[in-house]
């Protein structure tokens, strides 16, 4: 089932809407698209960049940030959306952004899942130390479920990440 | 070739072996090299512009290079950064003639931010600008510092 990228985004932005609320009552959450848009520059029209150390430096675009906040405190989490099977180039570089702004979720989304060479790495040869950024931190990856509007849980890596 | 003189001047006792590799992917040329000396090989998803091979009897090593254009940029860097975590490459490196974009310079000069460049154990990518009349990286700006001198 074919989808349109616009309407891809919209889904997604739905999806972690619903998800970030729920996970983190109590925290005022915010979603937005923002694949035309460098984080810095994003960050800075929101009034955000104090938030964040070295945010002028932050040269990144992700589809979809989201911005939770509580008092003084701010988090980010981002996904980003793919149209053809993600591959382990769309890892590395979600990974390097996700080392820089540390965001409290990270995940890569496709409706074609993953690359034949990206399952093989990560299912046959269970390299999930590959995903890792920050402290503990893992990168998710998942097909995106087209007809439902949501991730589909038994295609996660690592499993049960998103769930 | 400038890699080819690096590595065999540092790997000295180790066959060393530079391709060109912009059209390849890894797993495809390891395989049609005939080399099977790395684990999980075939789910080598990886393209870079510059592979350098290292033997010596049994033991292989491998080396990155990324050739950019314009200045790099943290993506560019994110794109190498994933290949040599999984692969763990002895060497990899990005450059350029145009250097490093503002914000990565902003980032790994002003905020530190080096721990950015981290894959394996106590590996960095090494980042560069390439000085096109020399033919040769320019070591004042390399980034960390002295890491390829």
């Amino acid at each position: 089932m074919k989808i349109e990228s616009q309407a891809l985004r919209e889904d997604v932005k739905r999806w972690l809407t619903s998800r970030l609320r729920y996970l983190y009552a109590g925290w005022d959450v915010q979603v937005y698209e923002t694949h035309r848009h460098k984080l810095s520059r994003f960050l800075e029209k929101i009034g955000l960049l104090e938030a964040f150390p070295a945010a002028e430096a932050f040269d990144i675009q992700v589809d979809v940030t989201a911005v939770l906040r509580r008092g003084n405190e701010a988090r980010l989490a981002f996904v980003v959306c793919k149209g053809g099977p993600i591959t382990l180039k769309d890892v590395g570089i979600m990974q390097e952004y996700s080392n820089v702004a540390m965001p409290l979720l990270s995940a890569v989304l496709s409706p074609s899942g993953m690359s034949p060479s990206l399952n093989t790495l990560l299912n046959a040869y269970n390299r999930v130390e590959v995903l890792e950024y920050g402290n503990g931190r893992r990168l998710k990856i998942g097909t995106w479920d087209v007809k439902r509007k949501q991730v589909d849980l038994p295609s996660v890596v690592p499993p049960g990440e998103l769930s | 070739m400038e890699g080819e003189h690096r590595a065999g001047s540092i790997y000295s006792g180790w066959s060393v072996e530079v391709f060109d590799t912009s059209k390849s992917k890894l797993s495809n040329f390891l395989d049609r090299i005939g080399v099977q000396a790395f684990s999980g090989s075939e789910a080598f998803e990886i393209e870079v512009d510059i592979i350098g091979l290292l033997r010596r009897g049994k033991a292989a090593q491998l080396a990155f290079v990324e050739c950019k254009v314009g200045p790099i940029s943290l993506k560019d860097v994110g794109q190498i950064l994933g290949y040599s975590r999984v692969a763990l490459p002895v060497l990899s490196a990005i450059i350029s003639p145009g250097g490093i974009s503002a914000s990565l310079d902003l980032l790994l000069n002003t905020y530190n931010r080096v721990d950015i460049l981290e894959y394996g154990s106590g590996k960095r990518i090494k980042i560069g600008t390439w000085d096109a009349s020399r033919r040769q990286v320019d070591p004042a700006s390399v980034l960390p510092p002295g890491e390829l001198g």
